[in-house]
């Protein structure tokens, strides 16, 4: 049976096509302001009930946006809260029952969760199970809130004085982590490579380049391989994290990243925790997204009429060309990404 | 939001205008209905408007309201894309025929309130117009006559689907001077341009590559402008009304292109429909591609390599896809079948080892095995069977059964055969070639006023332009049209430059020649040269020359049996002599005579040959006087006309001779 889209939802995925909403953190806002709303909203009895809504609403969102992995990760995590905190109820509930067992042992405890993880019964209704959510959404929203600054915390650790750092296109966190990186350090070179077609590149140029004591220099894409060699670091952002610690990033991250190798450059990513999604990269086709052919060559040319275009605006990195991902909770590397999944959602939720 | 709050951005849709040339589909539906890579064109337009931000937006319909009512009540029930911040009135006027009726009916509804974008329910477009809007402003204040900015975008010259046009801009504020429709096969090896349009403005220039995709944003006059001539039938009758009477109306349009990466293009002709849904698939109108769900919410189709687009419900296993294809959810395709460039709508049924190349099935159609199609549009619901063979340019109506073994081309069918749109039509003659399936003749049917003539050319033939080819080059184009390149140059070639002069020389021919064929009475055909005279405002001496001329004119002296040219003039003269005769009177007529054979001279051989024993003729029928020859003979230049001279010196010499002394012509006579 298939689940009526909310109003709110319907909005977000217009907006998001129509580009009223873009950048993966506008978008993990909305999609979290929504769920927010939806447990504000008195049309669920349990637990069970909101999480079908839950993934319901998550599923409208796949299917409309399919490459847009940010809302299925904040659902993910709101399922996973929902459990949480409906467990700790339900333990509460029950050591108040029998007061002789408040203090719980290890032993119980595991015994305890192996059991629980068969049996749990989620759409027993469970008091102040709204408030408490509302509770934890709190963090969830300043964790998200938060997550761009704590990057840039770092950016010290990653960036030392006349150093020359090379980054691809223009990416939030990326433009954030250098303006930090120039205040603090003295004499640094950026490279920017204008990341063809769209050539967004040139807007972090120019938004860089009103900074002081830092020299920027924009090259082609054509010219990464030949800049590589005198870099010190690649820092660049990501669309997203696959399972694997592999990346879907702008066009032109995976010969970045290979010409990196080439030189033994270390490449970090910049991917805060909502970006880190528990799928596997599978199928090809559906992975990419092709542009708008004009973008590549002119409409009115001869050769237009019988070329076939292509314009992807992804790439796929390996997870073996990847140094160092930086997120809002520190430094990992890529082989380590699938133990902070484990951490971030519910094994039963990888799949909605 | 603040910008809105001043004034809500209004547009209007014109739907079903261009209803002859879908034909037979237009006739079972409304043709912004037609679905264009499986989406309905009307949500395109729709969509295209809620993408420039515009609000309010009145489509307006004549022929199938209700059907088109129902289309925006369930887009609106299912979110479509454009369902979003803008409300969407459907409005149609009764007797409303034409674009021309449907401004005039919507002035009197007095629904718009300021500028409004303007463009057809069949426009393709993922231009913002929001620049285009701001522009048509800007210009408005500085020009209170602005009566509208039209939208074009540049292409790519070499495929025509006839709304290819020419025009003339001043490059400093981008007003339109020019505008004329290229010829839909034909690549123009000259253009006319009047000669005002580059005396009046210092720097024009002229864009011949560019593309009207019948997007025009009008100010509030463009509707009055409307209402007061009502002669206005459509949207080019405007610019060119506007453009003729430009200080009467006090009113100018002005002209914007599109900048790359927008693109733009009017689908009212099924090689139209053909080109853009090839551009839609090839990714040409982003973000307008089959696989970001357009018009349902969720995405319909995974896109694979070589332009292919497979919704995830389709069933196409163990079948060759080409490239450019879209196979909707539902539909089946047996094994051994291959596709290429073509759109299959939902729930469609395929056989097995069918071919089909560019063709386009819309939902629920049916083809049986080892098929091929080629070229061709199947309706709805249609029935193709066993071994049918369907190609250039066939569409087939909807619910229409093909029997088996049936071979088709260029060939419009429809399931019923009595089609009659109106009483006041012809009654078509319909062919059966199946118990459901009638042939209709797209020559015969509706003439192109009817039908919004915007799109054709007064010259081209009546037909309905098909698919085929698209890389086909230009000049090979020759299908559905009546006249062959080379008539054309030929037409070309002999139509001399049309001034006066030569119009009345025409004319004089016309009536000596037919005056000759049918002796008829000289007196009549002076009157009738007279009247051209006056006609054309001829003074006397060119009225002689040219009569004399046109006597030489004629095709029986410029191509005279067993080339005797003598024969043939003495024949001429025999029975025009008094209509000549009554012009060439006096010396100075005379003159002018001589002065007309000397043309005649240059232009004939035949003549040329024969020249002194013509003008030994003239005078021996007394049209011209011994002394008149005399003086054309001396004011004869010595080395320009050497060769005639020569040739007229023996006649002068005994004309001489025989003005001294009268009977000594024996001599001469016998070199005759």
């Amino acid at each position: 049976m298939k689940e009526q889209p909310l109003k709110e939802i319907t909005q977000l995925i217009h907006a998001i096509k129509v580009g009223l909403v873009e950048g993966s953190y506008n978008i993990t806002n909305k999609t979290l302001d929504i769920f927010k709303y939806i447990i504000m909203s008195k049309s669920w009895q349990n637990a069970d009930a909101l999480m079908q809504i839950v993934r319901d609403q998550c599923k409208i969102l796949q299917a409309a946006l399919p490459q847009e992995t940010v809302t299925s990760n904040i659902a993910r995590r709101i399922l996973k809260l929902t459990r949480e905190e409906f467990d700790l109820l339900h333990a509460k509930v029950q050591h108040f029952a029998d007061d002789s067992q408040a203090s719980l042992s290890l032993h119980k405890l595991v015994t305890q969760t192996s059991e629980s993880n068969v049996s749990v019964d989620y759409s027993v209704p469970q008091h102040g199970l709204r408030e408490a959510l509302l509770d934890h959404l709190q963090e969830v929203e300043t964790e998200l809130e938060t997550s761009s600054e704590n990057i840039c915390v770092q950016a010290e650790e990653h960036i030392h004085s006349s150093e020359i750092i090379l980054t691809l296109g223009h990416s939030r966190s990326v433009e954030n982590f250098l303006k930090r990186a120039i205040k603090k350090r003295q004499f640094l070179t950026i490279i920017v490579a204008e990341c063809a077609p769209a050539c967004r590149g040139h807007n972090l140029a120019a938004s860089l380049a009103s900074e002081k004591n830092v020299e920027i220099v924009v090259i082609p894409d054509a010219a990464i391989f030949a800049m590589m060699s005198r870099v010190n670091k690649v820092i660049i952002g990501t669309h997203s994290v696959v399972a694997n610690g592999g990346l879907r990033a702008a066009c032109g991250a995976y010969t970045v990243a290979l010409a990196a190798k080439h030189y033994s450059v270390p490449v970090i990513v910049l991917a805060p925790m909502y970006k880190l999604s528990p799928l596997h990269l599978c199928e090809q086709d559906a992975f990419n997204m092709v542009g708008c052919a004009e973008d590549v060559i002119p409409y009115d040319s001869i050769p237009a009429r019988e070329a076939k275009v292509y314009s992807p605006m992804f790439d796929y990195v390996p997870p073996e060309l990847v140094t160092l991902f930086i997120s809002n909770t520190g430094g990992h590397a890529p082989s380590y990404v699938y133990r902070l999944l484990t951490e971030l959602y519910h094994p039963e939720d990888l799949e909605i | 939001m603040a910008q809105f709050e001043k004034e809500i951005v209004q547009a209007v849709l014109i739907a079903d205008n261009n209803v002859w040339n879908f034909k037979p589909l237009s006739d079972e539906g409304s043709t912004a209905l037609l679905p264009l890579v499986n989406v309905r064109m009307l949500d395109y337009a729709l969509m295209a408007l809620n993408r420039s931000g515009v609000e309010e937006v009145f489509v307006y319909t004549s022929l199938y309201r209700s059907s088109i009512r129902e289309h925006i009540r369930a887009g609106i029930a299912t979110d479509a894309a454009w369902s979003f911040k803008m409300t969407v009135h459907v409005i149609g006027g009764e007797g409303c025929r034409c674009f021309g009726d449907a401004m005039r009916d919507l002035d009197n509804k007095a629904l718009i309130r300021g500028n409004f974008i303007l463009l057809g329910a069949d426009t393709v477009t993922n231009a913002d117009l929001r620049p285009v809007l701001e522009q048509h402003k800007r210009q408005a204040k500085f020009d209170k006559g602005t009566a509208a900015t039209l939208v074009f975008k540049e292409c790519a010259n070499n495929v025509r689907t006839g709304n290819e046009v020419l025009i003339a801009v001043d490059r400093r504020n981008d007003r339109l001077h020019y505008h004329q429709r290229l010829r839909m096969h034909h690549k123009e090896n000259r253009y006319q341009i009047p000669l005002d349009v580059f005396l009046g403005n210092s720097c024009v220039a002229l864009h011949h590559n560019l593309l009207d995709p019948q997007i025009a944003i009008g100010s509030p006059s463009m509707l009055s402008l409307f209402n007061d001539n009502f002669d206005f039938q459509t949207r080019d009758d405007f610019v060119r009304g506007l453009l003729i009477n430009e200080e009467l109306l006090d009113s100018r349009i002005y002209v914007a292109l599109l900048p790359a990466a927008q693109y733009a293009h009017k689908v009212n002709n099924w090689p139209a429909y053909q080109l853009v849904s090839r551009d839609i698939i090839n990714r040409w109108a982003y973000p307008f591609v089959p696989d970001i769900g357009l018009y349902k919410l969720q995405q319909e189709y995974v896109f694979h390599k070589d332009n292919i687009y497979k919704s995830p419900e389709a069933q196409v296993s163990k079948v060759a896809l080409l490239q450019n294809v879209v196979i909707e959810a539902g539909s089946h395709v047996d094994s051994g079948s291959v596709i290429g460039d073509s759109v299959i709508g939902a729930n469609c049924r395929i056989g097995k080892n069918c071919r089909l190349t560019n063709a386009f099935l819309m939902a629920g159609v049916t083809v049986m095995d080892n098929c091929r199609l080629e070229h061709c549009v199947v309706g709805e619901g249609a029935i193709i069977n066993e071994d049918c063979d369907v190609s250039a340019g066939c569409v087939l109506g909807a619910k229409s059964v093909l029997p088996a073994k049936t071979t088709l081309a260029k060939t419009l069918i429809t399931r019923t055969p009595s089609r009659r749109r109106s009483e006041d039509e012809v009654v078509v003659e319909v062919k059966s070639i199946g118990p459901e399936a009638y042939i209709v003749s797209d020559l015969t049917t509706g003439d192109p006023e009817d039908s919004e003539g915007e799109d054709l050319l007064p010259q081209q033939p009546l037909s309905i332009p098909k698919m085929g080819d698209l890389l086909a080059p230009l000049e090979e184009i020759s299908y559905c049209s009546d006249f062959s390149e080379d008539d054309e140059d030929a037409s070309r070639a002999v139509t001399p430059l049309p001034d006066d002069t030569n119009i009345f020389l025409g004319e004089v021919i016309d009536s000596l020649t037919r005056g000759f064929r049918e002796k008829s009475n000289p007196d009549f055909l002076v009157l009738e040269i007279n009247s051209s005279r006056y006609a054309y405002n001829m003074s006397l001496k060119e009225v002689n020359f040219n009569v004399v001329k046109a006597v030489f004119g004629m095709q029986s002296i410029v191509e005279p049996a067993n080339d005797n040219v003598l024969v043939a003039i003495n024949a001429a003269f025999k029975q025009l002599g008094p209509v000549v005769s009554n012009y060439i009177k006096s010396e100075d007529a005379m003159m002018d005579c001589l002065k007309a054979l000397e043309d005649v001279y240059e232009e004939n051989h035949l003549v040329r040959g024969k020249i002194s024993q013509i003008v030994h003729y003239l005078y021996d029928k007394d049209f011209v006087s011994e002394s008149a020859i005399q003086a054309w003979y001396e004011q004869l230049d010595e080395e320009e006309h050497a060769h005639l001279r020569q040739s007229l010196a023996k006649l002068v010499a005994w004309l001489d001779q025989s003005s001294e002394e009268d009977d000594d012509d024996d001599e001469e006579e016998d070199d005759d």
